[in-house]
């Protein structure tokens, strides 16, 4: 806690007061239903999200995001893996590959609605369908930038070709794999409220649309704070665990020898 | 215990007619033929570009020769063998940055069913230690100088406990004070674990000061212009080795021989007239 409130952080805490400040005088000199004043956003807020509602319909989105992005992941990585470390696999699967990762993720949910409904595994698919490509990419291009002199160390060393993929490929391209990853995740993000505008009974895609329709404004708003928090705790979340795991890497790079 | 065997005259390494071209056509190496006795330390040298790399990967069965064969202790050889180890000249991209020394040094005894945990572990510890290492080991290589580095990965190839060390220009990376270290060090470990050594590399001093033996490669496509047997005393010394007439004479005459062929289109060396007594020339090795 000690390190939020250091000098850095001053200057950019006096900077997001300064821009609530203007919101709110801007607000509540214009008197417009549709841009409420922060203090109106900030009580609704507290009223709706710290209730049921968030049980309701923060809980969900959470879960279908999670379980499609984690599917994502492993068809990303698994593919990735084989399509960076095989010529053969690579000519064979990449034509097909850079034509599927062409189409917007959003493009997919109608077909998603008429083969799998409006429940939560259409939301997962579509979400699994949008962020695995830049996990799959960038794990690709990790495991065939790895240096030759590791692999000509491994085939040296007499590792079969399995043992070589896990004990040196996979890792000399986890930096890489992280990196989509954290993108693969922003787009699950954003996959996740899309999917259920367009399709859903519950969620807060859906809680912020209704609000919307209903002119529940401030209610609106409240539930786009809500995502821009929950995105920016799982982001950082991410970023924590992945300087955990990676420390080697960004060790490493800190120093250059 | 280090015990100085001295180099047997058995070959137990023989390069025969090797030749590599790439895929492109390029010829790398045109005519390669040598040998290497049992604890002799043998250097290759010759200008930059000549193939040393293609010829070092080649020997040691990770490229495959395009004609001629290599054969060790008689056999021919189709894939890296278990006793020959390669050391790489770029430590920081062969070394694997997620493992500790001791992690990197234990690497390659992954395969060895025949050892506990605990004996492999021994087994690294000996290796780190004969590299002066012995403090660092639960460092991680890029914690390390470079210098330091180059030990890490010639430990990780003691480790392996092969019967042939290939090094490829292992020391052009790094500073003059630490070479010459680590050029002692790799005598200390022919001496201490009677690993026969095969270096590859542009120093002229350096091959002289190292080898029993060295080959003079000519400018590419390489072939063997001369084999020249190097008599100076053992063991060798930084300082008396440099300085004996001997030394310089074998190294001049090693200059005068890559350097006489510019007319092949190689860059020209600005070196001084070899000595004219130049007894060693055409010496046949017994």
């Amino acid at each position: 806690m000690q390190r939020l409130f250091n000098r850095g952080n001053a200057s950019a805490v006096a900077t997001v007061v300064i821009l609530l400040a203007a919101w709110q005088i801007i607000a509540s000199i214009m008197k417009s239903v549709y841009v409420p004043p922060v203090s109106v956003i900030a009580a609704t807020f507290v009223h709706e999200w710290f209730s049921p509602t968030f049980g309701q319909q923060a809980v969900p989105s959470l879960y279908r995001m999670i379980v499609g992005y984690f599917f994502a992941s492993v068809v990303g990585i698994t593919i990735g893996i084989m399509i960076g470390s095989s010529k053969p696999m690579y000519r064979l699967l990449d034509p097909v590959l850079q034509f599927l990762r062409a189409i917007p993720p959003t493009a997919i949910i109608p077909v998603g609605i008429l083969l799998i409904g409006i429940g939560d595994q259409m939301k997962m698919v579509v979400i699994a369908f949008g962020s695995m490509w830049p996990i799959l990419i960038n794990t690709a291009d990790g495991a065939r930038l790895v240096p030759t002199e590791r692999l000509d160390t491994a085939r040296n060393f007499g590792l079969t070709r399995f043992e070589t993929l896990l004990r040196v490929i996979v890792p000399s391209a986890t930096p890489m794999i992280a990196a989509g990853m954290r993108t693969g995740l922003s787009i699950a993000f954003i996959m996740i409220v899309v999917s259920e505008m367009i399709g859903s009974t519950d969620g807060l895609g859906y809680y912020i649309l209704s609000a919307q329709r209903t002119f529940a404004i401030p209610e609106m708003y409240g539930g786009i704070v809500l995502i821009a928090i929950l995105g920016y705790l799982l982001n950082t979340g991410f970023v924590w665990a992945e300087h955990r795991v990676l420390a080697w890497h960004y060790g490493q790079t800190a120093r250059p020898v | 215990m280090s015990s100085t065997l001295a180099p047997s005259s058995d070959i137990i390494l023989d390069v025969d007619g090797l030749q590599k071209r790439y895929s492109d056509g390029t010829l790398a190496v045109q005519e390669i033929t040598l040998d290497v006795r049992a604890r002799e330390f043998v250097s290759i040298v010759g200008p930059s570009g000549c193939g040393k790399t293609t010829l070092l990967k080649t020997i040691c069965a990770l490229l495959s020769p395009t004609q001629g064969q290599v054969k060790l202790h008689g056999q021919k050889i189709s894939e890296p063998p278990p006793q020959m180890v390669l050391v790489f000249q770029d430590y920081a991209r062969s070394l694997f940055p997620w493992l500790t020394v001791m992690g990197n040094v234990m690497f390659p005894l992954r395969r060895r069913k025949d050892l506990s945990p605990a004996e492999k572990e021994q087994a690294a510890q000996r290796a780190i230690e004969a590299v002066s290492l012995t403090r660092f080991a639960k460092h991680y290589p890029w914690q390390l100088s470079g210098g330091m580095q180059q030990r890490v990965a010639i430990a990780r190839a003691v480790a392996f406990r092969p019967e042939i060390m290939l090094l490829d220009e292992p020391f052009a990376s790094v500073d003059a004070l630490t070479r010459a270290d680590l050029e002692d060090l790799t005598l200390q470990l022919r001496d201490e674990f009677g690993i026969t050594m095969l270096l590859v590399t542009h120093d002229i001093d350096e091959a002289v000061y190292l080898s029993d033996r060295v080959f003079v490669l000519s400018a590419p496509p390489s072939t063997v212009l001369e084999q020249i047997r190097i008599p100076l005393a053992q063991p060798r010394d930084q300082v008396r080795t440099r300085s004996e007439p001997g030394f310089l004479e074998l190294r001049n005459h090693i200059h005068g021989l890559i350097g006489k062929r510019k007319d092949d289109g190689m860059k020209s060396f600005v070196l001084p007239e070899a000595a004219p007594a130049l007894t060693l020339e055409g010496e046949t090795v017994p």
